[in-house]
């Protein structure tokens, strides 16, 4: 089994027909302004409380967005508002999970790609499965997807490797891995 | 039936798979092969309908340049306007599997896809032009919610698909349990469905 890192340069890319004109350069996780908005619209996002003109109010002027941000650390530092995207993320997929395929084959694999937060993925996973229900959520959408496909979809790599070193993960890492090395 | 005999025996009866009566054990092994992979959608009934109503409003949300976010935002707002829940307290509640649609009940499901099946029109005749991707995401978001409150609206005039809060006691739930630190407020659809 070769590695990861160098088999993903060979293969080729996750599909972003959605968006072809959006590529890595305008991803938001890139700056540190970007991340601290796109945390913001999560945390708003949970509480389904969206201004349609939006100019009401921003990270920097929401005290009580910042209150919340505090548990994760000083808000001076990358890591934290990393960290704070990653559990609110988390926690909004738990809330609108509606389709455990969807949520293996769309949210885990091609918008990580296509969005830029592929290398904050295993992070979000880490945060998802902390959840009660997750790991049912993880182990049924794999179910089906090997009822559809018959064998495992090279895309979903990614996603198997940082199921079987997630710290939360409860199933089998062992037969996680004989999968990936089997595909 | 003249028709019929009128007409000469050909082959292709045999090749349609017509029981003649003389040859049973010649049947072909594809067709397991085949019926075997899609047993998963025969499992449950309206599952393609319910699927290809669900991709029509990815789509069109895609279409938009909306992103993974807003996609999720909209499963939200949808579960709230027609159950007054997000979807993962309506499945604990309901006692399907988490993130499995085919373990809800099939009156939900078909509420869903109607829901489904007129926002995606909708947002297909709208113009977005968003400065950035939260603008875009809000306004999408707008449309959502503004249509499915429509047809919200519109199935309580016909009476059509109403009192599924009250019939799985969805308020009952929420009030006594633990459910009620994560949804805080039920909107007026299916407060109102409980006096009927």
């Amino acid at each position: 089994m070769t590695l990861y890192s160098a088999k993903r340069t060979s293969s080729p890319a996750v599909t972003t027909a959605v968006r072809p004109n959006q590529g890595q350069a305008k991803s938001p996780f890139a700056t540190l302004q970007g991340l601290k908005k796109r945390t913001y619209r999560t945390w708003k996002s949970l509480y389904q409380a969206h201004d349609i003109n939006g100019a009401d109010s921003t990270p920097t002027t929401d005290e009580a967005f910042k209150q919340a941000i505090r548990q994760f650390g000083d808000l001076r530092k990358r890591n934290t508002w990393e960290d704070a995207w990653c559990a609110l993320y988390a926690q909004l997929i738990t809330e609108a999970s509606e389709d455990n395929v969807r949520l293996i084959r769309r949210t885990f694999t091609t918008s990580a790609q296509s969005e830029g937060w592929a290398h904050l993925m295993p992070r979000v996973l880490d945060n998802f499965l902390e959840n009660e229900n997750a790991q049912e959520c993880i182990k049924n959408g794999l179910e089906r997807i090997f009822l559809e496909e018959n064998e495992f979809p090279q895309e979903l790599e990614p996603f198997a490797h940082a199921l079987a070193s997630s710290a939360a993960f409860q199933g089998d890492r062992a037969i996680t891995l004989e999968l990936i090395a089997a595909a | 039936m003249p028709r019929k005999s009128s007409q000469p025996p050909s082959d292709d009866a045999e090749q349609l798979g017509l029981n003649l009566g003389n040859d049973l054990s010649t049947q072909p092994e594809a067709k397991v092969e085949k019926s075997k992979k899609s047993s998963a959608y025969k499992k449950h009934p309206g599952r393609i309908e319910r699927v290809q109503a669900r991709n029509l409003l990815e789509n069109a949300i895609a279409a938009q340049n909306g992103n993974d976010e807003c996609i999720a935002d909209a499963t939200i707002a949808i579960s709230k306007t027609a159950f007054g829940v997000t979807p993962r307290t309506l499945y604990e509640i309901v006692g399907g599997k988490p993130g499995d649609r085919d373990t809800l009940p099939q009156e939900m499901q078909t509420k869903l896809i109607v829901h489904e099946l007129t926002i995606a029109p909708r947002l297909d005749a709208e113009t977005i032009l968003g400065e950035d991707q939260e603008d875009i995401n809000n306004q999408i978001l707008h449309v959502v919610k503004n249509q499915s409150q429509e047809t919200e609206r519109f199935l309580k005039r016909h009476n059509l698909y109403q009192g599924l809060a009250g019939k799985y006691r969805i308020a009952q739930a929420i009030e006594h349990s633990k459910f009620s630190e994560r949804s805080a407020t039920l909107p007026d659809t299916a407060e109102e469905e409980l006096l009927d």
